[in-house]
């Protein structure tokens, strides 16, 4: 194999407080995304997701950031100006939010946001100078004659626009929330990137837009050869549309492997209380399986595994450290009692529910 | 599978009694006016938000009724007019046999005590400067129920009752979790002890261990305290495990209502079939592609004519489909199996026939449509 797209080894990331008890957002997490692969992260909110994504990014600039390994490409990314950053987040890695509405320009046509991108970006002879790009802004428009312009509608296209050409020349308020779900991924698109970051982008939609917008993404990645890093706390999302999965839990990676192994034979006692908790196939008043209490507050999170508490299985050894175990090359585990020591694993189910 | 003609709910014909009837709306509306221009205003042309548009629901003693649909389809204006949080445009609300649409003033007080509505976001219904234990007692106060050390005793039992610590009772709503809060939200809900309780996504914002949590509660209570719920979700999953009988919005109005067995096993509205092709699945990953919905969720002050849901419709069928709205009718065989589609009166055979005509045939049929209707 050759060597993935983004590496991230042992990563840390603390919010410093003057008062002195920092929040340890992330707490060693190692993760790698193969070129053309859909790679779902997921977790409970506050387990670090988004940080972990922002940090990737160097988005975040108010916090203590360590990893013994952040590299794309084989690049270190933390060695890297503001300046060449600003290049690897337009060229190389391309970034959706949850929130299409706040994260795009009312004041701008959609079609205009994206040729800015193309300009940019893209592989177009147009000026870039300040004073052009202002004028556009302010005057003239993008010409519809350009080839920015041509290729951010031909975007829209294929991102599933009806009528490219007339919701080019529209405003994001005039368009449905998914179809603004689908600029941003445009958008993204536009600079031609290797990897997306799409940070829960179809949590604020209804289940029959999300749909469409996940099988887009997979059509992107077959047809694009495009990496994503798909963000999400649902795990019916991970399912149908993820290659490999990463599981958090409290800033710390507990389990992560190909989608099958982690629906199929989950080795992480957490990963199994996830997958019980679903409420698909159970009937009217049987009781979910749940996991009691809740997670640590990251400010004041003990030592060794961060589940500890909630762990049925936890033991003395628990408290003092997280150490990882390979169950195949690609499903790997972190915990004291996975695999079994007898080797054997759980029968698990991923619902409370035999199979009628 | 054909349809008969009777458009009334076919629960009287029931061979076992079924339990009593709690709550019934009939033709129920809640329209909202737009703020618009001064000259609209005095030509009187302002135009109306159709957020619930003729709605009947009914809930018996004991049961969970559920409400789905897109965001926007009126779930929540629907929640808030039968509890009376809002007063109903038109149509009429039967609670415990009195008629409460017309209820003000000392009625209304009453009424509150005995039907309760938890909101979306627990943190909206409570006051930030106040401890929850506070916010909790209010509804004792406000009611005559209970003062003093005896209003305190029946927070701190209830609290417990919800898994929450005594010492919480003392929190203020931003030092709670999620999870905490909305158990709070249940708490303040309850403790008028309540016949009816409406939650609007109770478990929408939270995960999905906090929601096995949550959803365990809100069943054990239902038999502890003997309620009566309305299930307001967009989450059919979760619908599925809570709800005795479901309705199914769309663009304000109720397409389809049965059993949750009936809606989840034998599906007839395009728009619900089109609902569950779209759930995520953890369990049918490769089985089963989600399939999404073309098309953009209706304007609601402007709806689709005819049927509502034919801009979008996989199953259109003709003209009919463009000028007529479809009638309630039960599903023949299925009692209590109710839907409005002209393509679901069709025989099977014919379904099973029928090719919707393509785009530029579509659109014709749209325009004609359109212009032969009044
Ligand atoms: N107070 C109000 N004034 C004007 N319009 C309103 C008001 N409340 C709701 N609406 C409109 O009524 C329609 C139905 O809204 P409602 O909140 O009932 O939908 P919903 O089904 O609960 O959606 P969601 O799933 O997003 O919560 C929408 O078009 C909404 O914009
Ligand atoms: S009435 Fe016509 S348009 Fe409406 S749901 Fe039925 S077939 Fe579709
Ligand atoms: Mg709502």
């Amino acid at each position: 194999m050759s060597d993935p797209l983004l590496t991230v080894e042992d990563l840390a990331v603390t919010f410093p407080d003057p008062d002195g008890s920092d929040t340890r957002a992330v707490d060693g997490v190692s993760l790698s995304v193969e070129a053309g692969e859909i790679h779902g992260l997921v977790g409970e909110s506050g387990s670090g997701k988004s940080v972990t994504a922002r940090t990737v990014l160097r988005l975040l600039d108010d916090a203590d950031v360590s990893a013994s390994r952040l590299a794309y490409r084989g690049e270190d990314l933390l060695a890297k100006s503001e300046r060449e950053m600003r290049a690897v987040r337009g060229d190389e890695i391309g970034m959706v939010f949850q929130d299409a509405l706040s994260a795009l320009n009312p004041v701008m046509t959609v079609g205009e946001q994206i040729a800015e991108v193309v300009r940019h970006h893209g592989d177009v002879d147009e000026s870039t100078s300040l004073l052009s790009e202002l004028r556009r802004k302010y005057v003239t428009g993008t010409s519809k004659s350009t080839a920015s312009w041509r290729r951010a509608v031909e975007l829209l296209e294929t991102v599933g626009i009806p009528d490219p050409e007339q919701r080019a020349s529209e405003y994001p308020h005039q368009l449905s929330g998914g179809q603004r779900q689908r600029v941003m991924i445009a958008q993204a698109l536009a600079g031609d990137p290797s990897l997306i970051i799409a940070d829960e982008p179809t949590t604020a939609l209804d289940v029959t837009v999300e749909a469409g917008i996940l099988t887009e993404l997979r059509e992107l990645c077959a047809d694009f050869n495009v990496a994503i890093l798909l963000i999400t706390h649902d795990l019916g999302v991970v399912a149908q549309t993820c290659d490999h999965v990463t599981v958090m839990y409290s800033g710390s990676v507990m389990e992560h492997g190909p989608t099958d192994d982690i629906f199929e034979a989950p080795a992480h006692p957490y990963t199994e209380g996830l997958l019980r908790s679903i409420p698909e196939g159970a009937k009217r008043g049987d009781e979910l399986a749940t996991i009691p209490g809740s997670a640590p507050d990251p400010r004041d999170r003990p030592a060794g595994c961060p589940f500890r508490d909630r762990c049925p299985e936890a033991t003395e050894a628990c408290t003092d450290s997280l150490p990882e175990h390979a169950l195949s090359a690609e499903h790997h585990t972190y915990c004291h009692h996975r695999p079994h020591e007898d080797g054997g694993r759980d029968d698990v189910r991923t619902s409370p529910q035999p199979e009628r | 599978m054909s349809t008969t003609d009777t458009d009334s709910t076919s629960e009287q014909n029931d061979s076992t009694a079924p339990p009593r009837e709690l709550l019934r709306t009939a033709g129920l509306k809640k329209y909202f006016a737009l703020n618009d221009g001064l000259l609209d205003r005095v030509f009187g042309e302002t135009a109306h938000v159709k957020a619930v548009d003729g709605v009947n629901l009914t809930v018996r003693a004991g049961e969970t009724v559920g409400v789905v649909g897109e965001s926007g389809c009126g779930k929540s204006t629907l929640g808030r007019t039968l509890t009376r949080l809002y007063d109903p445009t038109d149509g009429s609300v039967i609670f415990d046999g009195e008629h409460i649409e017309t209820y003000s003033g000392r009625d209304l007080k009453a009424l509150r005590r005995r039907v309760q509505y938890v909101f979306q976001d627990p943190m909206s219904a409570l006051n930030p400067r106040k401890t929850v234990g506070e916010s909790v007692g209010k509804p004792l106060e406000v009611h005559d129920i209970a003062s003093g050390t005896e209003r305190t005793d029946r927070v701190a039992n209830l609290f417990e009752e919800m898994g929450l610590m005594r010492s919480q009772l003392d929190a203020y709503p931003h030092e709670l979790s999620g999870g905490q809060l909305q158990r709070v939200g249940l708490a303040r809900a309850l403790i008028t002890e309540p016949d009816l309780v409406v939650f609007d996504e109770p478990v929408s914002a939270l995960d999905v261990t906090l929601q096995a949590q949550i959803l365990n509660l809100i069943n054990r209570l239902q038999g502890e305290y003997d309620l009566s719920y309305v299930f307001i979700s967009h989450n059919l999953n979760v619908v599925r495990h809570v709800c005795d009988r479901i309705a199914v919005m769309y663009a304000g109005e109720v397409v389809e209502r049965g059993t949750t067995e009936q809606l989840f096993e034998n599906p007839q509205h395009p728009y619900t079939r089109a609902l569950l092709r779209s759930v995520p699945s953890v369990r049918e990953r490769h089985e089963r592609e989600r399939e999404e919905l073309p098309g953009s969720p209706p304007s609601a002050t402007n709806p689709p004519s005819g049927c509502r849901f034919h801009p979008r419709c996989p199953e259109f069928i003709d003209g009919r489909c463009v000028s007529e709205a479809p009638e309630t009718r039960s599903v023949a065989g299925d009692q209590g199996h109710e839907v409005a589609c002209h393509w679901a009166e069709l025989s099977v055979e014919k379904r099973e026939a029928h090719t919707p005509p393509d785009g530029a045939a579509r659109e014709t049929i749209e325009r004609e449509g359109a212009s032969g209707e009044k």
